[in-house]
């Protein structure tokens, strides 16, 4: 079996990369993608050790068409790590290999004492589109959110805010059909297969607009593993600022559970752009650990606390260089991060980041020994 | 932050359209060359660099305009905004952010920024002051420039009028009634910023500049560009074209 997977595996990886080499000659296929360099230095507060970790990561995403109607999207995401992370356990190569899609598109070409190389296809989607119809196959992101930090309505693939280097967030492999009737109305059907039974997700959204008002909603009805859902979310203005959010009602067998966030963002004059949003986390357990921070929740349960806000500014100090804060923070339990960034344009298509992490509160002083933690980052677009 | 300040582009592109600065009448002279860079719709292909003395950015896009209450533009360089569209319907602005596969509303307030400090000011790109409307005109001379003979006509604005500006002087040229150059007076009669257009070109049987420079006057070394590469009159856009549906196709 191990044989058979893996060269099912091969198969598709070259597949992948033969695809813009057939098409590279047509108009119809474009290409992007980055190349980036991450440093991170954790520490906990004595700053004594000081844990290093390098990632090489290098991102293709390929679009190509097939005359008018139909589209195929690959994108993948190379990594090679080193450092602490891969010098301690071979734990962390385990964690590399798994993909919790309904296919593997996930594999770990080499790996050896100092480095780990991971390979994951994380959007290989068939599209058909036609007039107002659209319908889509493989591994897709589904993105059915109104809010920015936490999205109860996003029921197929949510996200960990605080991964910010996963920029694209994940995918899920599903399959999608919509069909639009106005210039901000649809309806949407989507499944996504589980691995076992009681995995599955599948869910009918109808949104629309109400021009009156300026506000965007929906309405989302369907099947999340084995609780029934409803959700709503809506985006519009009050005055000059953005108002949006969503939430979700879980009904399994045993309880019923509300999930809702909320927030504004507004933009001053000064160019200081302002955003904030609260978490109302109905599925919190008093025993789960703190792993929904920094890998994607459950829109049942998207936060170590039963409420949580979340508040961020940003402005230009420059043309150039953008700087921000964020904080998030919970009301009921002892939880704290602090999130300082910074951004230089350094050319038309190189970019220089640095972003801080620091984390306070007795929740994650049990449960990490690594409180802060320092990440710069460089990265060449093209 | 990035995606969202860019949206002003689209401002900035559709004044030019729509409000560009526009008389045998001084005014007559004015409309004449002012409806030459108007059309009921339009769809252009354009490249804006902002120039610093020791730096520039680049940022092009392709965009479809109706009246100016509907627009939809794409981002496609630099690489890393590639796919980026906004779309505006009346006051509503949505973007779609194209790595995450989804569409933000945007707050109106965003509206009122400008992008990469460009030298463009607000009053230039939101403020649908009309060249025509907001101005009286009074023809002062016949100058030559860049050769050519051209009308030099004083704009001054009407008391209640939207504009910030002073005055403004606007050299036309008499056979193509293009704007080569338009200077934009403060109140107190102090130059602050000089429109320079320059490479003239034929774009859907009109004849057009097809760059402009922004040149402030107190600012060395700094100006912004833009540069026509493709522009379309009169297209056949309705207003269910500048959907959000379209906006994700866009960016694919």
């Amino acid at each position: 079996m191990p044989i058979n997977k893996a060269t099912m595996k091969s198969k598709l990886v070259l597949l992948f990369l033969l695809i813009p080499f057939a098409t590279a000659t047509s108009q119809n296929f474009s290409y992007k993608g980055y190349l980036k360099y991450l440093s991170g230095f954790n520490s906990g507060n004595t700053f004594s050790p000081i844990y290093y970790n390098g990632i090489v990561h290098q991102r293709l995403e390929t679009t190509t068409k097939f005359g008018e109607y139909f589209i195929l999207k690959a994108d993948v995401r190379n990594r090679l790590f080193h450092g602490f992370s891969v010098d301690d356990a071979g734990l962390y190569q385990s964690i590399l290999e798994m993909d919790n899609g309904w296919k593997d598109l996930t594999f770990v070409p080499f790996s050896n004492n100092d480095f780990i190389f991971q390979t994951v296809i994380d959007r290989l989607q068939f599209t058909a589109d036609y007039n107002e119809w659209q319908f889509n196959l493989g591994r897709q992101r589904l993105n059915w959110g109104k809010s920015m930090v936490w999205s109860p309505n996003d029921l197929f693939n949510n996200y960990a805010f605080l991964d910010f280097d996963y920029e694209e967030r994940p995918g899920s492999d599903a399959v999608h059909l919509s069909y639009s009737y106005s210039f901000a109305s649809d309806v949407q059907l989507a499944f996504k297969p589980g691995k076992a039974k009681n995995q599955s997700v599948y869910a009918a959204m109808w949104r629309t607009n109400i021009e009156s008002i300026a506000y965007d909603i929906q309405f989302i009805l369907g099947k999340f593993h084995s609780d029934w859902v409803l959700g709503a979310g809506w985006a519009g203005y009050i005055q000059n600022a953005g108002f949006s959010g969503e939430l979700s009602v879980f009904n399994p067998s045993e309880k019923t559970t509300l999930a809702s966030s909320f927030g504004l963002n507004y933009q001053f004059e000064n160019g200081l752009f302002a955003q904030t949003e609260f978490l109302y986390n109905g599925g919190y357990a008093s025993n789960q650990t703190n792993s929904s921070l920094f890998t994607p929740p459950s829109p049942k349960n998207l936060f170590p606390a039963r409420q949580a806000f979340y508040a961020n500014a940003s402005f230009s100090i420059t043309p150039l260089t953008q700087a921000g804060i964020g904080i998030m923070s919970s009301l009921d339990q002892q939880i704290h991060a602090i999130l300082p960034q910074i951004n230089f344009s350094l050319t038309q298509d190189i970019d220089f980041f640095i972003v801080a992490q620091i984390f306070r509160g007795d929740l994650l002083a049990n449960a990490a020994t690594q409180q802060n933690a320092l990440y710069l980052r460089i990265k060449w677009s093209y | 932050m990035r995606f969202y300040s860019t949206l002003y582009v689209l401002c900035v592109f559709l004044s030019f359209l729509a409000t560009s600065l526009s008389a045998q009448t001084a005014y007559e002279i004015v409309k004449k060359s002012d409806d030459l860079v108007r059309g009921k719709s339009s769809e252009a292909t354009i490249t804006m660099t902002i120039v610093r003395p020791d730096w520039s950015r680049s940022i092009s896009m392709k965009s479809w305009a109706l009246g100016t209450e509907y627009s939809l533009t794409v981002i496609t360089q630099p690489a890393r905004d590639k796919g980026t569209v906004f779309l505006k319907r009346k006051n509503e602005i949505w973007n779609w952010v194209p790595n995450i596969g989804r569409s933000v509303k945007l707050p109106p307030s965003m509206m009122m920024q400008s992008w990469m400090g460009s030298d463009f000011t607000n009053d230039d790109l939101v403020k649908e002051s009309s060249v025509l409307e907001d101005y009286s005109h009074e023809m002062l001379s016949e100058e030559t420039i860049d050769g050519k003979p051209a009308w030099k006509i004083k704009l001054t604005p009407k008391p209640d009028s939207p504009v910030v500006w002073g005055k403004v002087i606007m050299w036309i040229t008499q056979k193509d009634f293009h704007q080569l150059k338009t200077e934009f007076y403060d109140e107190d009669d102090f130059l602050v910023n000089t429109l320079i257009g320059s490479e003239i070109k034929t774009f859907d049987g009109r004849s057009l500049p097809s760059k402009m420079e922004m040149i402030p006057a107190d600012k060395p070394g700094n100006k912004t560009v833009f540069v026509y590469e493709d522009l379309k009159f009169n297209i056949n856009a309705k207003p269910s074209f500048f959907s959000i549906q379209n906006m994700k196709k866009m960016g694919e």
